[in-house]
């Protein structure tokens, strides 16, 4: 059941520049622009659209800070993998998160497309290597090898996540036929 | 078979990542790399609070609750400038004096300041004395990690407020409530376990003492004294969401011990107000009504023994009550409630010939067939709502609502036998579309509501499609009139949306209101709207 909808919607957005702010390396600006849309796609893919960007910019600044940051050529799969990894701890937070601190956020923000709820119970049956697998496979069309130097981990490794999520999602989905 | 089911894999990965949002922008990150290096240069502030992040896409909460598909028509995009909240800890600085009421319609001189305490639960005991627990949370999105709680106090009517932290781990389930200018209480969560946290000295020390097992958590809370507080505790789901039986828990002893009372059967009560230690009022749902799922159906009752025994009182037909109503009474007899009616869908001529479609899952509201009096409140609200569209004939940004849905939209009740029978009050015309958010009832005359309609307003180059309502009555609900503010130019709006809505109120007497502005939760501050007597009003 919806309760409310929102008839009314304010855009707020912020242009201008931020007053004492600390500016990101031009170089590092442009790796972010090329890939800031797949990272983000990606990371919806592992935590949900809820909260995909918060892990986007966790993973990236992490990057930019790192002092192994300079020395990356492949900056995708860097960028990835410290998605990937963010996206893991979130998940172990969210673990901890209590309920009643969600009532007392007060809702003001309306959040983003809502995704149906038989995906996300679909998708949450599935750990975050598994759904990291998943969305590189279904939605890159990205292969094993590629799968496997994104995520840091080895093809077989990903054949086998590969396996098991299409094995979980092929129940949840007969369970909703 | 591999086909279908990689077919069906695909069909739902791409529906997933279809709902990504726009990726954090350069801008973003760098803001985000300001918050941690404020974080790392001062992890200990006493709220816990980082200057927040400035998301660039921020869409506020409506001014007005459509039941079913809504679809927003813009034409243009408006940017807002930049501009800066300062991260607050301890004393606060408030510009008393800088900001005036433009237009005050009542008695009394309202003032507005600009720094308050972020956003949270507002009462004042005193006329000096206010208190807001605010949550610090990790971004503005609802859902958000909490990181802090803390209780602001104030003892200059709003104008200086001070930070105090609440323990750490203690997340809050209820309102903050104070029986006294230094006890005050709130019901909440630590470490798992349902407690109730009072403090004695104004904030500055906490006592957590766990609730009684069975009870579950402490949903609302009211303390019309320092040693008596009464609350709603819920099981399971919080009362928000539609909880049902609630239990009437207090404590005679500042929260050493509590006892629960059973409330009506087959109510599912959502709000309480307790004028003593014996008088309390609540309001709610009813199974036998359809439950919260009926939007425009209410049940209320009262007790006069301390909660022993409850008279199960009538609120009239069509008016409703869920998780976000309010209730305030000013004594035993007298008491004003937030609730809702439903109006028809109207839609701005700009709509005409727009397909909008109803959101999957979404099911028909139920409302009950409205008794004559709120038939008539929400003639009303119909043709100040029309009158406002002809206005926006004209408009880019205009929000459309499938037709036949109807919209459900704020009102007012009164009583004045504790919650046995219940009138509903008439809304000034000039205030289309109201949702309520504070309320708070001084005395059996005078009451305040804070809240937003859907007057389209712009503060700077922040635009919304509602602007902020402060109605009051000083005749016991037969008037109620607009106070409307004019937001200064150049007034700091760091964060859009604190003068486009306002949020809690209380009035501890008759002619002392502060209210806050409704901010975004990660806001740091929020303005703060006060009414005082005029000896202090000349002071400013």
């Amino acid at each position: 059941m919806v309760r409310s909808a929102p008839i009314k919607w304010s855009h707020v957005t912020q242009s201008g520049v931020p007053r004492h702010r600390i500016e990101v390396e031009a170089s590092d600006g442009e790796v972010y622009r090329k890939y800031a849309d797949d990272l983000t796609r990606f990371a919806t893919g592992l935590v949900g659209p809820s909260n995909a960007a918060d892990v986007v910019s966790d993973a990236v600044l992490s990057c930019f800070g790192s002092p192994s940051w300079s020395t990356v050529h492949e900056n995708r799969s860097f960028l990835s993998r410290s998605v990937f990894n963010r996206a893991a701890e979130f998940h172990r937070a969210t673990g901890r998160r209590r309920a009643r601190e969600e009532r007392v956020a007060l809702p003001e923000l309306v959040d983003p497309p809502e995704v149906r709820p038989e995906v996300l119970r679909a998708v949450q049956a599935l750990s975050v290597k598994q759904r990291a697998v998943i969305v590189l496979t279904y939605w890159e069309d990205l292969g094993p090898s590629v799968i496997a130097q994104l995520m840091g981990i080895s093809e077989g490794a990903v054949k086998r996540h590969l396996a098991r999520a299409r094995s979980h999602l092929k129940e949840e989905l007969k369970t909703h036929e | 078979m591999n086909d279908r089911l990689d077919t069906q894999i695909r069909s739902l990965v791409m529906e997933l990542v279809d709902a990504a949002p726009p990726a954090p922008s350069l801008h973003e990150l760098e803001g985000m790399e300001r918050i941690r290096a404020s974080a790392e240069e001062s992890p200990r502030r006493p709220d816990g609070s980082v200057e927040a992040h400035d998301w660039s896409r921020r869409v506020r909460r409506s001014a007005v609750l459509v039941v079913g598909a809504a679809v927003l028509v813009m034409t243009g995009l408006l940017v807002v400038g930049g501009g800066g909240g300062t991260p607050q800890a301890g004393k606060l600085p408030l510009h008393s004096g800088t900001w005036r009421l433009a237009d005050d319609v009542l008695t009394g001189t309202w003032s507005q300041y600009t720094d308050g305490p972020p956003r949270g639960s507002l009462t004042c005991p005193t006329t000096s004395v206010c208190y807001v627990m605010s949550g610090h949370y990790k971004t503005p999105y609802a859902g958000a990690p909490l990181l802090g709680v803390s209780l602001y106090a104030s003892s200059d009517g709003g104008q200086i407020w001070t930070a105090h932290p609440m323990p750490d781990g203690f997340a809050p389930t209820s309102q903050i409530a104070c029986g006294s200018a230094s006890n005050c209480a709130a019901g909440g969560t630590h470490d798992g376990q349902s407690v109730f946290a009072a403090t004695n000295d104004g904030g500055e020390s906490w006592a957590l003492d766990p609730l009684p097992s069975v009870v579950g958590h402490l949903d609302t809370l009211s303390c019309p004294s320092k040693d008596f507080c009464a609350g709603l505790a819920a099981k399971s789901n919080l009362l928000s969401e539609g909880t049902t039986d609630a239990t009437f828990l207090f404590t005679t002893d500042g929260g050493k011990t509590f006892t629960d009372e059973p409330l009506v059967r087959g109510d599912s009560m959502q709000s309480l107000s307790c004028s003593s230690d014996q008088d309390c009022t609540a309001i709610g749902s009813s199974d036998h009504l359809g439950g919260p799922d009926n939007f425009a159906a209410g049940v209320s009752a009262r007790t006069t023994d301390g909660g022993a025994t409850w008279s199960p009182g009538t609120i009239p037909d069509g008016l409703g009550v869920d998780g976000d109503s309010a209730l305030s009474c000013a004594d035993a007899r007298h008491c004003w409630m937030i609730g809702l009616i439903a109006i028809p869908s109207q839609n701005p001529p700009q709509c005409a010939g727009i397909p909008i479609h109803e959101p999957p899952g979404t099911t028909t509201p139920t409302t009950s067939v409205q008794s004559p009096a709120v038939a008539a409140v929400a003639q009303a609200e119909s043709a100040a709502t029309a009158k406002e569209f002809q206005k926006e004939a004209g408009s880019p940004q205009v929000g459309c609502s499938a037709p036949g849905w109807p919209l459900i939209i704020g009102a007012l009740a009164s009583t004045t036998d504790g919650g046995l029978s219940w009138t509903p009050d008439s809304m000034p015309s000039d205030v289309p579309q109201p949702v309520f958010e504070g309320l708070s009832c001084p005395t059996d005359s005078q009451c305040w509501v804070t809240g937003a309609d859907v007057v389209p307003r712009q503060v700077g180059t922040t635009y919304d499609g509602g602007q902020p309502i402060l109605l009051g009555t000083t005749d016991g609900g037969a008037t109620w009139s607009n106070v409307t503010f004019s937001v200064p130019t150049g007034a700091p709006d760091a964060y859009g949306q604190s003068y486009l809505s306002l949020g809690g109120i209380s009035c501890p007497s008759a002619g002392s209101c502060v209210a806050l502005g409704d901010a975004a939760q990660s806001a740091p501050s929020s303005p703060v709207y006060s009414l005082a007597a005029q000896d202090r009003a000349n002071r400013h």
